[in-house]
Parts: structure tokens; C-alpha cells; sequence
């Protein structure tokens, strides 16, 4: 299995965008291998182990950790998201000229540390990973960014930093409460598939409590969690990096933090806070389902409220990571199935989304949507993809948001009945269906409609490109094909879901 | 025979005038002599203390010892001086002011 | 949950499939082969009319169910599939009819306009849509579709986007219709949780509780207020006239709006009577206010538009108080003749207009047609006759038969009888005004026979052979309807009212009275004022305020946060730049000043280190003597 190639590509030379396409479409062909051997009712695949460092502390036991990676139906479809976006973004990024050699470096960094940290089953492993995403990002954004970048680029490092912070935290004490099964009462273990498995929990541990709530420790390691993945996610009140950020980046940036920086929230939260913590979860899912809906509805309204394009679409998407919260609180397999498969597809539409502000911002320079007005005269195909985007973006059937959604809201309806969080929540975030659809309508009334106008002139406004086509195609290919046939993807997800369960159950029970 | 003190008083003189010559004048080689002073100066009472002891004569092997010294000094002194007036172009101590912190 | 799979019928797939190949080819052929994409989907969906035909025959009685699996969930299990029944294969045929009978109006009415291809892809779409959410068996299918309706409706209303007025109201019908599509997918989600499937015929099978049936019942009715321009939803639909006039025939008028009365009528056995109850009340006054709204307008697609309110609030209250089938039976009888009274309208909106300037809608203007255009107006007037209910009509048997089902409970059939004599009023009121002799001013286009053909169709079948084989009760030869026994004195009152309501317009609209009443009589000010006062300002005030919040506060917070913690590090780096530092330097200083001092001694002039060294050996002899002499 070339997974190793998948995780670590060719990096520390001097790569040029040449190199970044072939790594591209290497890790496409690979991850096509890797499909083609999945078999959907093993749990991992590709496993791959070395140890990767042990230190003996005397009577204190060992500290060790491994490279451990895999993949399995949750991670599968995020990886093979990474891979399509970043190679889209490549392609995206095809005429950065700045200091190119940095860029692509940089890009190629950030590309080996998400596929990294949605392979990793070490929680050190992981924590690496997550923390390296950082370093390219910040630059990424603060040299090749707008003109207040510097501003953004802290504020989304310090922000996010400041998450890793809890959840280093929070690994800590996870780390300390479970043993390594192979050398027991010796080694604690950050083998994510040691800790969640509950009969490793060393007793006396701070975690081996039954109690849940917030006081105790593991509320307080859920707690910890929750508000470092949060922060990622980014829930509402902790995403005004988000906006900045995105504002800020070059296209090809805010593509990958939308499409799959935040994605890593929601996974953390699947891959071993939930499954480690699963009484302490649904003792707060009321709470972490009102924060999704805080986000949901707050990030509607802010985004009805923008009067930047990409401001916009970036708050369509905390409105949208609200959808994933509240089937994550939900604790059902159709609310947690509908939260991976609303990842995934949020990745598909918000990258489409993001590629399509950069294409108008490459002709015009401006993403003011006031400043436009019946662009459907003029870019119809444009039009045609913005339309697509922005439909599957709200939800309409035979695109995959729709799909993520309604489940979500099969979840929570389901969860409000068995009494896991109050019907009104549930109710109410379908008005999140209403506001998205209201600020995309107005946008496409306002920018595409009526007669034609832009401040920028219109001998700007050239037709897409090749390349452009072959960016947004297998965009807007994907999202319906996940919309008509969800099974392609629920196909990986079901059974993971279901052992998801089954942990969540046997922990609760 | 000279009363010893009275040798002492002109070598003491001696001394004065060499180390007078040596801080005081600005040619190298007026300084070498003036070290050269100092030099029979010290002979002197070397010469003076051996009156004391007649059937000894440490005293006077000593300033011949002295002497050659003052002979070797004067060679290798002047050998430096030329060298420095080759190099500076002048035989004033005061104007090769290189041994100085540059500050 | 076991998926049943039992009938295949291939006619159904195909027949949905055709529309959807119309789409995809439309958009295909568009940009170079324009000229072809009308007649290609026209004749695509003259196949899928043959389908349904097919289907029809074939399923006089019972019903059918074919499902496979789409999706799964966990364990559960969402299929995909149909469900037929007389009264689903009737309405999988009339609106494949009129959409068919559409289609070829539109090759006539929209030659010689822009985004020909995108206009007949759209239409395609809408007829598989809407066909779908008619045949489907599983209520989460059913929504995908009730939205793809909604979507391609959206689409249509603002094919002439350059107008502003059509973006808006685009935006407003698919706005108002989210809303109710939000209701639909809360019943959904109750369904869910508390049913724990999806799928109709399972549903059926079941008893649920009174008070999740009332609830169920009550998003329900949300949704098809939503849909059916019921009231206080119905102020998008005089807006979406703005779209093509063959548009508003076949979706805002025969089918589209009819799928919430649809959807009704199918979901009845859902209903608590308490949510029935809700459900009279909103469709009587939905009956009321359309009504009054035909009467204050002139233009002619907007008595239409508010005709059709008036009759989908008639239909509801039907479908509420009678019976569901009676309900259905006028959803049938309205199709045809609303479709043939838009068509009819268009054909002479067509006659009027001039080329390169707005449409001529107002009916004041649209006089003295008689002779130009008799085939025309004949079908429009055997058409609005049927929406008065005159004998010899459909419309006056699914009339009779809604108040047959009231004719117990006297106040409703009072309503119902009030409603029919407005319904009279402004359908006379309309005819009057085109049939006036007055001459037109501008030249008159003629209407190609492509245009008349569908028009004439529709007319015949708005007479009672539309939907009897007797023009005085319903006989039908639709398996679907039942035939109920009339009853004299209903029959004595219908003919009352309508001869009271003409002869009421014929005193009142005879002079062709040309007074504009005041905006504020229209019922679509204030249900837009309302709108806007209690949805869009509040929540664009609120989408304001969360802005600045997030601007302001949230940031606000983060900001004076950084600030507070850039101001603690100066402070911190003062403290430790002086009182921490403080001793380091002071000796380093001290140091520094020495050595300055020694240094000043190296002066690089080696008579003043001699003479400094003399010093130094005198001084030293000197202390040596001084220790020496007080030894």
C-alpha cells in the first residue's frame, strides 16, 4: 500500500507547480487503488505501524508513540475529498507569481499534513499533524493574502493555536488514562485504537470516573475537546477567525481551510472524542446542539447581512459546520451519518463556492455584490456553475447538501423525540434551510439578474477557461452525483457509523 | 680614595639625567642613550659597593657583564629604530602610536 | 425496514425519464442547434404522454407499489419507488396533458424569444418533477421533487431576468414556497421520529396518535400554503406572473400550485379533524381573499393569478370539509380550464402586444377582438364559464360536488355558495371586458394555429365531457371519481347563484367602468407590507445586528482581549527592562566606565607608559622605605 507516499510527498525541495500536479495526480491514483481494495465491512484499512519514538522514564514507564495510520469509512471519503480538493487547488493556484518556490513548498506541506492528520491513529500522530496545518496556513495566507492579511493571519493562528492548546490538553489526559495493552502497567498509549477501547482505561486514572458532568474530568476533557475542535469547526462564538481568514487568503487557500481545514473539527470530534467520551458527550449534546444551532441560524443571518461575496460564503459555511454540530449531538445513526456526509459535502460546495468568488475576483478585483448586476447576461456559464453552487449550497434535492441535511434533520427530530435535546431545537434550525436560501436568492437577485452593470467594467469579464471548466466540473460532477446517489458514499459511511454506535452504546449502557 | 657616598651621589645623578632623557626626549635614540645613562649608573654603584670588599671582584665582573649587555641592548635598540624608521618614516616614539587601543 | 418491491411497471420510469432527457438535451443543443430544441422536447414529451396514457388504461382500479432501495441509513433504509393509484395516474396524465399541451403552445408563443433551449429545459424538468412528487411512494422523494418544482418554478418565473420585476418575484415565490417547504420537512421529520418510516403505503397502514397527527397535519398545511398560494401565502403568486404567460398555465395555474391540494388530498388520511378544522378555515379565506383580489385587478394574468388563489382556497376547504376526492375532482376540472383560460389569455395578450414593447395585460385594453380572433375568445369564455360553474362545464359538476358534501352543515355550504357567486362575479366581470365591442386601438397580431390547438383542447375538456359522461352529475368515466347522488335543491341553489352573480356583473361591468381601485383594497399590499414588516425587515434588521455583534462585540471582545494582553507585555517588558535590568546595567556601566578610564592610559605613546611605570616603581620605593623605616 503507497499510503506512506499519500502522507509524506515529496516535500523539503525546491518543488514548483509542476511537481505539485504530479504529487496531485499521484495521490488521486493512489487513493483510486486504495478504494479499489476497500472492502467496506473491514474496519481499517491500509494500516501501516512503526514506532516512532520511545522513551524509557524509569519508574515512571515509557513514553512512546507510533506512526500509525489508516483509513477507514470515516476517513476514506475525507480523504479522498483532500485529495480532489488540493489537486483542484493546485490547479487553481496554476498562475501565483510571487515568490513561487515558497508557495508551492508551502502548499505541499499543508497537502501531507491533512491527509497526515485524517490517516493518523496515534493522538501525538495527530496533534503533529493538526499543529503543522498551521505553519503553511499562516503563511500561506499572511504573504499571499489581501491587503489586511497580516491582521488575518494572526488572528486565525492565534485562534487556532489556542485550540490545539486544549486539545493537547485534553490528549494529556487521555494519554495518562490509558494503557498500552502490549506492555501493560509500563507504556500509556496514544493509540487512538487503544483509547477507545474501554477496557484500557487504567483504574485510578483522572478519566476512570463515571461521572460525566461538568465538574468532573471527563466533562472537563470533553469540555476541552469540544472548544479546541470548535474553535476549527468553527462553532459560533468562536469563528470570527473564519471570516477574516477567508476574506484574506488567495483562492486556492480558502478553498482548502473551507473545504477541508474546517472538516477537521467535525473529525476529531467523530474520530475519538465521542467514541472516548461518550457518556460526557451525551450529557452535553443539548449544549453542543444549541451551539450548532447558534451557529447554524448566527451564521445565516450574518451572512444575509455581507456585503462581500467571499465574506458571504464564508458564513454560509459556519452556518453550514452548525448542520454537522447538531447531528453530531444528535448520537443517531442518522444524525452522525448525516454530519460525515455533510462534511464531505459542505467540502465539495463550499470549494466550488470559493473557486467561483476567485474567478470572478481574477477578472475584476472586486467581490462587492452591490457593485455587480445581471452577470447573467454576460457569463452564462459562469452563472450556470455560480446557480449549481449555490443551489446545492442550499440545499436543494439531487445535490449532496440536500442529502447531509436532511439527514441531520432525521437525526435530530429522531434525537428530540427520544429526549436527547428539546424538539424546539430541531424545529428551529430548519429555519436555517429558509435563511440560506434567502441570502443566496437575494445574492443571485441582486448580482445575476436584472440589467447589466458592474463598477469594473465589463471587458474584464472574459469567458472561463480551460483551466477554470476543469476545476469547477468535477466539482459541480461530484455534488450531484452525491446528491442522486448517496449510497456511493454512505456505502463507506454506514458501517462506520455503526460501529460508532455500537462504542457509543456499549460506553452508555 | 673617594668616599663611597659621594659615588652614589653621581651615580644617583646619572640615573637622574637617563630617566630625565628617556621620558622627556622625543628621539628614539636620545632615549636609548638616555637608558644607556641608566645603565652606567647602576655600573657605578656596582663598581662603588666593590670597594667595600677588595679581595672580591663580583662586583666588577658584574658591570663588564653590564657593559656587554648595554653593548647588545644598544645593537639590538637601534637595530629596532632604524627597522621602525624604515616602516614609519620617523624615529619619534610619539607619532607610532600603534600599540594604542584604536577607540 | 423492508423494502417492498412488487410492481414494475416499465412505463413509469420512462415516462418520468423523457422530461428529464428533454432537460439534459435541451441545455445540451441549445447554443447551436436552437431552432430544433422546441420541437425535440415537444416531441419527447408527446412520448411521455403516450406513457402515461399507457398507465392510465392499464390502472383503472387498485394500486400498485415498486421500490428499491436509495439509500440507507444506519439500518434503516430509504427507498425509491412509485405508488400508483386511479387517483395518482390521473394526475401523472393531465399533467403530463397540459404540460404537453404547453409545450406546444410555447413553440408558437415563445418563437423569436431569448433562451428558447433554457426555457423548454426548464418546462422539461418541471413535467419530471412534478411527475415524480405525483407517482412517488416515499414521502422523502415526494419533498425532493415538492422542492424541484419549487426550483424549477424559480426558474421560469425569472426566465426574462434582465427585468428586475421577474428576478424579484423569483426570488419572493421561492422564498415564500422555502417556507412552506420547511413545514413539509417538519411533518417529515415527525413522521420520522415518531412513525419511523417514510413510505406511504406503510403509512397508510398505520394509526398514529391524534396529537402527532394534528401536528403532522398542521406543517402539512404549512406546506401546501406554501405551494398552493394559500392564505397568508399568497402574495407570491400574482408576482410570479411576471414569468412566460404558458408558464403561469401550466404551474401557477394547472399543476404546480395544484400539488399542494395534491399532496393534501394524498396525506388526507394524515389529518387530525382539528387540523382539518385549520385547514377549512384557511382555505375559506384564501376562497374569499382571491376572490376579492380578481375583482380589484385589471390585468388580466392577475385575475387569473388571484382566480386561481380563489379556487386552490375552494379545493383545500373541499378537500378539509367534503371529501378528498370531491377536492380532487375540482384540482382535475380547474386544471383544464384554468390552463385553457391562461393559454387564452396569452393568445390574446399575444394579439395586442406589440413587438418590442411590454405586454399588453390590462383587460380595458384588450376590446373589440370579436372579429379578429373568435375561436379564441369562444374557448376563453367556454373556459371562464367552467370557472363559474355555468352547466354543461366541468367546473359546474366538481362544483356541484364539493357542496353536495357540505350541504349538512348549512353555514359552510352558505360560504361555499357566497364564494361561488364572486367566483361568478369576476369571471363575468372578466368576459365582459374582452368581449366588448369596443374597438381595439393598436393593430392585432393573428394567433398561429399552434397556439389554438392546445387552447381548443383545453376547452373541450373544460366542458362536463372533461370529466362525465352526464352533464348533470358525475358519472365518470375516471376510475378516480366517485359518482355521488345529486341532490335537486344544490343543484336549484348553484344555478341561483350563477344567475344572480352574472346578472350582478352584467349591471355592474356593463360600461366597462375604467376606475383603478385604490392599492390599498388589493389584497397583495398588505399581505406584502405584511411580509415585509413581520419576515424580511426583522430579519435583515436581525442579520444586521448579528453583524455588527459579530464585527463589534465578538471581535470587539477578541480585540480589547489582544489589546489588553500587547498592553500587559509592554508593562511586563518596562519591569523588566528597568528594575530587572536595572543592577545588570548598572555595573555593566560601571565596568564600562573603568575600562574607559584604564583605557585612556593606553595612549599608545611608550614614554607615558615608562613614565607611569617610574611612578609606579617609586611609589613603590617609597612605601618600601616608609615600611622600612617603621620597622
Amino acid at each position: 500500500m503507497g499510503l506512506l507516499l499519500l502522507v509524506v510527498p515529496v516535500r523539503f525541495q525546491s518543488v514548483f507547480r509542476m511537481a505539485a500536479l504530479v504529487v496531485g495526480v499521484a495521490q488521486l491514483i493512489l487513493f483510486a487503488l486504495l478504494l479499489a481494495s476497500f472492502d467496506a465491512s473491514q474496519p481499517w484499512h491500509g494500516l501501516e505501524q512503526a514506532a516512532w519514538f520511545s522513551i524509557d522514564l524509569g519508574t515512571w514507564g515509557k513514553l512512546q508513540a507510533s506512526y500509525l495510520v489508516a483509513v477507514d469509512g470515516l476517513s476514506v471519503g475525507l480523504v479522498g475529498l483532500s485529495v480532489l480538493v488540493l489537486l483542484l487547488a493546485v490547479v487553481s493556484s496554476w498562475h501565483v507569481q510571487e515568490n513561487i518556490k515558497g508557495y508551492w513548498s508551502l502548499l505541499l506541506i499543508l497537502n501531507g499534513s491533512i491527509i497526515g492528520s485524517f490517516c493518523a491513529l496515534d493522538l501525538l500522530l495527530f496533534y503533529v499533524f493538526f499543529e503543522f496545518m498551521l505553519i503553511p496556513m499562516y503563511f500561506l495566507i499572511g504573504i499571499w493574502g489581501g491587503p489586511r492579511r497580516e491582521y488575518a493571519s494572526i488572528k486565525f493562528f492565534l485562534y487556532t493555536l489556542a485550540g490545539s492548546i486544549f486539545i493537547l490538553m485534553g490528549i494529556i489526559l487521555v494519554y495518562l488514562s490509558y494503557q498500552d495493552p502490549t506492555q501493560p502497567a509500563v507504556a500509556h498509549t496514544f493509540n487512538i485504537l487503544h483509547i477507545t477501547n474501554p477496557l484500557q482505561l487504567l483504574i485510578d486514572s483522572p478519566l476512570y470516573t463515571a461521572d460525566a458532568t461538568l465538574g468532573s474530568y471527563r466533562g472537563w476533557t470533553f469540555l476541552l475537546f469540544f472548544l479546541g475542535f470548535a474553535i476549527k469547526l468553527p462553532a459560533v462564538p468562536l469563528h470570527t477567525w473564519l471570516p477574516d481568514a477567508h476574506v484574506e487568503a488567495p483562492t486556492a487557500i480558502s478553498v482548502i481551510l473551507a473545504a477541508l481545514l474546517l472538516k477537521i473539527g467535525g473529525y476529531g470530534l467523530l474520530r475519538f472524542v465521542y467514541p472516548v467520551l461518550p457518556d460526557a458527550a451525551q450529557h452535553f449534546s443539548p449544549w453542543v446542539a444549541g451551539v450548532g444551532l447558534l451557529s447554524i441560524i448566527y451564521g445565516a443571518m450574518n451572512a444575509l447581512a455581507s456585503k462581500d461575496l467571499k465574506r458571504l460564503v464564508a458564513y454560509s459555511s459556519v452556518s453550514h459546520m452548525g448542520f454537522v454540530l447538531l447531528g453530531l449531538a444528535s448520537g443517531t445513526s442518522e444524525g452522525v451519518g448525516g454530519a460525515v456526509y455533510q462534511m464531505i459535502s459542505h467540502g465539495l460546495i463550499s470549494a466550488m463556492l470559493f473557486l467561483l468568488v476567485g474567478v470572478l475576483y481574477d477578472r475584476t478585483h472586486d467581490r462587492q455584490i452591490s457593485h455587480y448586476s445581471g452577470l447573467a447576461e454576460r457569463m452564462k456559464p459562469f452563472t450556470a456553475f455560480v446557480l449549481i453552487a449555490f443551489f446545492a449550497s442550499m440545499g436543494i434535492p439531487g445535490f449532496s447538501g440536500f442529502i447531509g441535511e436532511v439527514m441531520i434533520f432525521l437525526g435530530a427530530f429522531r434525537a428530540a423525540e427520544l429526549g436527547i435535546f428539546g424538539l424546539w431545537i430541531a424545529i428551529t434550525a430548519t429555519t436555517g434551510l429558509l435563511l440560506g436560501a434567502a441570502y443566496y436568492l437575494w445574492t443571485i437577485q441582486r448580482m445575476f439578474f436584472g440589467p447589466f452593470h458592474s463598477r469594473a467594467g465589463e471587458h474584464n469579464l472574459v469567458p472561463l477557461t480551460t483551466r477554470e471548466y476543469v476545476m469547477l466540473l468535477p466539482l459541480a460532477v461530484a455534488t450531484i452525483l452525491l446528491g442522486v446517489f448517496p449510497q456511493l458514499l454512505l456505502h463507506y459511511i454506514n458501517p462506520f457509523v455503526q460501529a460508532f454506535l455500537v462504542s457509543f452504546s456499549s460506553l452508555t449502557d | 680614595m673617594i668616599a663611597t657616598h659621594h659615588i652614589f651621589i653621581l651615580s644617583a645623578l646619572l640615573l637622574s639625567v637617563g630617566v630625565f632623557m628617556l621620558l622627556t626626549k622625543r628621539n628614539a635614540i636620545l632615549i636609548l642613550m638616555g637608558l644607556e645613562l641608566i645603565l652606567n649608573a647602576a655600573n657605578l654603584n656596582l663598581i662603588a659597593f666593590n670597594q667595600r670588599y677588595a679581595d672580591a671582584l663580583a662586583g666588577e665582573a658584574m658591570a663588564v657583564f653590564v657593559i656587554v649587555l648595554a653593548v647588545c641592548e644598544a645593537a639590538v635598540g637601534v637595530a629596532i629604530i632604524l627597522q621602525a624608521y624604515r616602516h614609519y618614516a620617523t624615529a619619534v616614539p610619539d607619532q607610532i602610536s600603534e600599540l594604542k587601543d584604536p577607540a | 425496514m423492508n423494502v417492498a418491491s412488487t410492481d414494475w411497471n416499465a412505463w413509469v420510469p420512462i415516462a418520468l425519464a423523457l422530461p428529464l432527457v428533454s432537460f439534459v438535451v435541451s441545455f445540451w443543443m441549445g447554443p447551436r442547434y436552437g431552432w430544433l430544441v422546441p420541437l425535440m422536447a415537444t416531441a419527447l414529451l408527446l412520448a411521455g404522454w403516450v406513457c402515461t396514457t399507457v398507465i392510465l388504461v392499464d390502472h383503472s382500479a387498485g394500486t400498485s407499489h415498486f421500490a428499491v432501495p436509495w439509500f440507507s441509513l444506519g439500518t434503516d433504509v430509504i427507498p425509491i419507488g412509485w405508488w400508483l393509484s386511479p387517483r395518482s395516474v390521473t394526475m401523472l396524465w393531465v399533467v403530463y396533458t397540459i404540460s404537453l399541451l404547453v409545450h406546444v403552445y410555447s413553440i408558437g408563443y415563445m418563437a423569436g424569444e431569448g433562451g428558447i433551449a433554457r426555457y423548454f429545459a426548464w418546462l422539461g424538468f418541471f413535467t419530471f418533477a412534478m411527475g415524480g412528487l405525483v407517482v412517488s411512494s416515499n414521502l422523502l422523494v415526494t419533498f425532493c421533487c415538492w422542492e424541484l418544482v419549487g426550483l424549477s418554478s424559480y426558474r421560469l418565473i425569472g426566465h426574462w431576468h434582465q427585468q428586475p420585476a421577474a428576478g424579484a418575484a423569483a426570488t419572493k415565490a421561492f422564498l415564500v414556497n422555502r417556507l412552506g417547504d420547511i413545514g413539509l420537512l417538519v411533518a417529515l421529520m415527525l413522521l420520522w421520529s415518531r412513525a419511523g418510516t417514510l413510505d406511504m403505503p406503510a403509512l397508510t397502514a398505520m394509526a398514529l396518535s391524534e396529537e402527532t397527527k394534528t401536528a403532522v397535519g398542521l406543517c402539512v398545511l404549512l406546506a401546501l400554503a406554501g405551494k398552493s398560494a394559500q392564505f397568508p401565502l399568497l402574495h407570491w403568486l400574482p408576482d410570479a406572473m411576471a414569468g412566460p404567460t404558458p408558464v403561469s398555465a401550466l404551474i401557477h395555474a394547472a399543476t404546480m400550485v395544484a400539488a399542494g391540494v395534491y399532496l393534501f388530498v394524498q396525506l388526507h388520511f394524515l389529518f387530525s379533524a382539528d387540523a382539518l378544522a385549520v385547514a377549512a378555515v384557511v382555505g375559506l379565506l384564501t376562497l374569499f381573499v382571491g376572490g376579492w383580489g380578481a375583482l380589484t385587478q385589471f390585468d388580466v394574468k392577475k385575475i387569473l393569478a388571484y382566480s386561481t388563489i380563489s379556487q386552490l382556497g375552494l379545493m383545500v376547504a373541499g378537500v378539509a370539509l367534503a371529501s378528498p376526492e370531491a377536492g380532487f375532482a375540482h384540482l382535475f376540472t380547474h386544471a383544464f380550464f384554468k390552463a385553457g383560460l391562461f393559454l387564452g389569455a396569452g393568445a390574446l395578450i399575444h394579439a395586442v402586444s406589440r413587438h418590442g414593447h411590454a405586454p399588453q395585460q390590462d383587460i380595458r385594453h384588450m376590446g373589440g377582438l370579436w372579429q379578429s380572433h373568435r375561436l379564441v375568445l369562444v374557448c376563453f369564455a367556454v373556459c371562464a364559464a367552467s370557472l363559474a360553474g355555468m352547466p354543461l362545464t366541468s367546473g359546474f359538476l366538481s362544483k356541484e360536488g364539493l357542496l353536495l358534501h357540505v350541504r349538512h352543515h348549512s353555514f359552510y355550504f352558505g360560504v361555499m355558495a357566497t364564494a361561488s357567486f364572486v367566483t361568478t362575479l369576476y369571471s363575468a366581470r372578466m368576459v365582459f371586458y374582452l368581449l366588448s365591442p369596443t374597438p381595439q386601438a393598436a393593430a392585432t397580431h393573428p394567433v398561429p394555429a399552434i397556439m389554438q390547438l392546445p387552447l381548443f383542447v383545453l376547452s373541450v375538456g373544460s366542458l362536463f365531457i372533461g370529466l362525465s359522461a352526464s352533464p348533470l352529475s358525475i358519472q365518470s368515466w375516471w376510475p378516480v371519481f366517485d359518482a355521488i347522488e345529486s341532490a335537486p335543491w344544490v343543484m336549484v341553489v348553484s344555478l341561483a347563484v350563477l344567475v344572480v352573480g352574472v346578472g350582478v356583473a352584467w349591471r355592474l361591468y356593463r360600461h366597462r367602468p375604467t376606475a383603478t381601485l385604490h392599492a390599498r383594497w388589493v389584497p397583495q399590499t398588505w399581505l406584502d407590507a405584511a411580509q415585509k414588516h413581520i419576515a424580511v425587515t426583522p430579519a435583515l434588521q436581525a442579520s444586521r445586528l448579528t453583524h455588527h455583534a459579530d464585527r463589534r462585540w465578538l471581535d470587539g471582545v477578541l480585540h480589547a482581549a489582544s489589546y489588553g494582553y500587547v498592553t500587559c507585555s509592554f508593562v511586563i517588558g518596562w519591569v523588566d527592562r528597568v528594575l530587572i535590568d536595572g543592577w545588570v546595567t548598572t555595573v555593566t556601566h560601571a565596568a564600562k566606565g573603568g575600562g574607559k578610564l584604564f583605557r585612556s592610559l593606553v595612549n599608545g605613546k611608550i614614554q607615558s607608559y615608562l613614565a607611569w611605570g617610574m611612578l609606579a616603581l617609586l611609589s613603590f620605593m617609597v612605601w618600601m622605605l616608609y615600611q622600612l623605616a617603621h620597622r
